[in-house]
């Protein structure tokens, strides 16, 4: 357990245990409201937001924040007004939240780090960085604990849960937002390009295997947990990207997942 | 309260085309009533505006004496099974879970006190649910899978039920089944009940009076009187 003696291992594995309860709440509910394709718009309309800091000096990770959850609410927005299903909304506004990033960062005279960004560096997560995730995992962690029932009574039948006086519209986009934070804490630890893994991956690997709500929030904490965990060691010790181990450990037991639920099956 | 439900001079439009016109009709306490009507008749939508989802272009919907569009306690008061859902089969839910659905919201996560554990485990008893509670919802028959989203409706224990085509889609053995268990848990629990359906002689013989609707409402009364009514009575009043 040498790894356990470098103070940035420390926080590394802290700010992991953190996501991963935040990320799998989120996870559970993006699968069952099968928004997977929201949670990588919103990863990637994060892009834009980091321009937005980048060029105007403020915290990327804040102007990140900002823009993923107003691409939220757009992507919300449009579809309770409009005509368009969330899929689509989703690919308008992602598109230019990075054209947005693109354009601003060719205004930008220095040399900017974008690698980082878009795959993260969970090895680099500062103490800051790690009281910022705690606040806001806790913000998160607090909605959902509170609007638990309420959110997955309106994912499983929304006609009945307006009937009963549930209110719909106001949870949908506590929800959008709620999924927009777990992506700028995920974008830090993995980045961009690999958040939305860690919003879909671990709940559809416990759909394969659970029979109640109960058992698949369980499984999809259990999942989440063992990967963010177990890739974190053995990217130490076999010396390989951090976050990208992290994600192909929990394509793995996605496959495994799946695997077993077909020989069960059979 | 001499009626659950009363609609005075409902019309209800969408742009310039009329939905629904000139509806009055009440439901007395303990009613059982069938409205039925062809495809596009306005039917759903009659219940949407007794559930307070919409409001009518004019006239006025009282449930319990009060607007439901306006008035959260009146809408916790009725139960309301929508159009048979068809959902994933391997949505993660089981039977006692679905009914649990319909509570109001614990403190956190899924923290329901004893007395709404006991409410559940009451509610299903009472439609022979009991054995079925934790079966996945998804790997119920039809039938089955209809009796708890009844079951779902009746758990806040309404005054007044609303149920659209709840037996579309069933055999002839499950939908007699269905009307059996709930024209029982209608006497039982002194329940109005208002049931939504384009099968007249389906409901034959469980509903005491029927409303035929055809964006207004053509007849009402027993389906002899409904027939005699066809010819004679003005449009609009039941």
């Amino acid at each position: 357990m040498e790894m356990l003696t470098y103070s940035f291992m420390q926080r590394a594995l802290l700010a992991g245990i953190l996501l991963s309860i935040a990320s799998s709440i989120i996870s559970f509910f993006i699968v069952l409201k099968r928004l997977a394709f929201i949670g990588t718009g919103i990863a990637h309309a994060a892009f834009g937001g980091v321009a937005v800091g980048l060029v105007t000096g403020l915290n990327p990770l804040l102007t990140a924040g900002i823009t993923a959850t107003a691409t939220a609410w757009a992507i919300g927005w449009i579809n309770k007004e409009g005509r368009l299903s969330e899929d689509i909304s989703t690919g308008i506004f992602f598109t230019a939240a990075m054209a947005l990033g693109i354009l601003l960062l060719g205004f930008y005279p220095r040399y900017v780090d974008i690698f980082s960004y878009l795959f993260g560096n969970i090895l680099a997560v500062s103490l800051s960085d790690l009281k910022f995730t705690a606040i806001i995992n806790c913000f998160v962690l607090v909605f959902l604990a509170i609007f638990f029932q309420d959110l997955l009574a309106i994912v499983f039948d929304p006609e009945t849960a307006r009937a009963t006086g549930k209110p719909v519209t106001p949870l949908y986009f506590g929800l959008l937002t709620a999924i927009a934070l777990t992506v700028i804490l995920s974008v830090k630890m993995v980045g961009i390009i690999l958040a939305s893994a860690l919003l879909v991956t671990p709940a559809a690997t416990a759909y394969q295997l659970a029979r109640s709500y109960r058992q698949l929030l369980y499984l999809t904490l259990a999942v989440n947990f063992f990967s963010i965990i177990g890739g974190l060691f053995l990217s130490y010790y076999l010396n390989l990207p951090s976050g990208a181990t992290i994600i192909l450990l929990l394509t793995f037991f996605f496959l495994l997942a799946f695997l077993w639920a077909k020989v069960r099956l059979k | 309260m001499s009626k659950i439900v009363e609609l005075k001079g409902i019309n209800y439009k969408i742009g310039g085309r009329i939905i629904l016109e000139d509806i009055n009709f009440s439901l007395a306490p303990g009613e059982f009533v069938g409205l039925v009507g062809p495809n596009g008749a306005g039917k759903t939508t009659l219940l949407r505006l007794i559930l307070g989802l919409i409001k009518p272009s004019s006239g006025k919907v009282e449930v319990l004496g009060q607007d439901p569009a306006s008035s959260l306690s009146v809408r916790r008061q009725i139960g309301y099974l929508p159009q048979r859902q068809i959902f994933d089969v391997n949505f993660p839910l089981t039977v006692s879970e679905a009914v649990f659905l319909a509570l109001p919201r614990p403190l956190f996560f899924w923290r329901y006190n004893s007395r709404q554990k006991e409410q559940v485990t009451r509610t299903l008893d009472l439609l022979n649910l009991l054995n079925l509670s934790h079966k996945p919802l998804g790997q119920l028959s039809g039938g089955q899978q209809q009796l708890v989203f009844l079951a779902r409706a009746l758990v806040n224990r309404p005054s007044l039920l609303l149920l659209d085509e709840p037996v579309n889609g069933l055999d002839i053995s499950a939908q007699d089944h269905f009307y059996n268990v709930l024209s029982r848990l209608q006497q039982e629990l002194g329940l109005t009940v208002l049931v939504v359906s384009h099968d007249l002689p389906g409901l034959g013989d469980y509903a005491q009076r029927f409303i035929l609707l055809n964006k207004t409402i053509l007849a009402a009364g027993s389906p002899g009187q409904i027939i005699k009514q066809m010819a004679t009575a003005p449009k609009g009043v039941a």
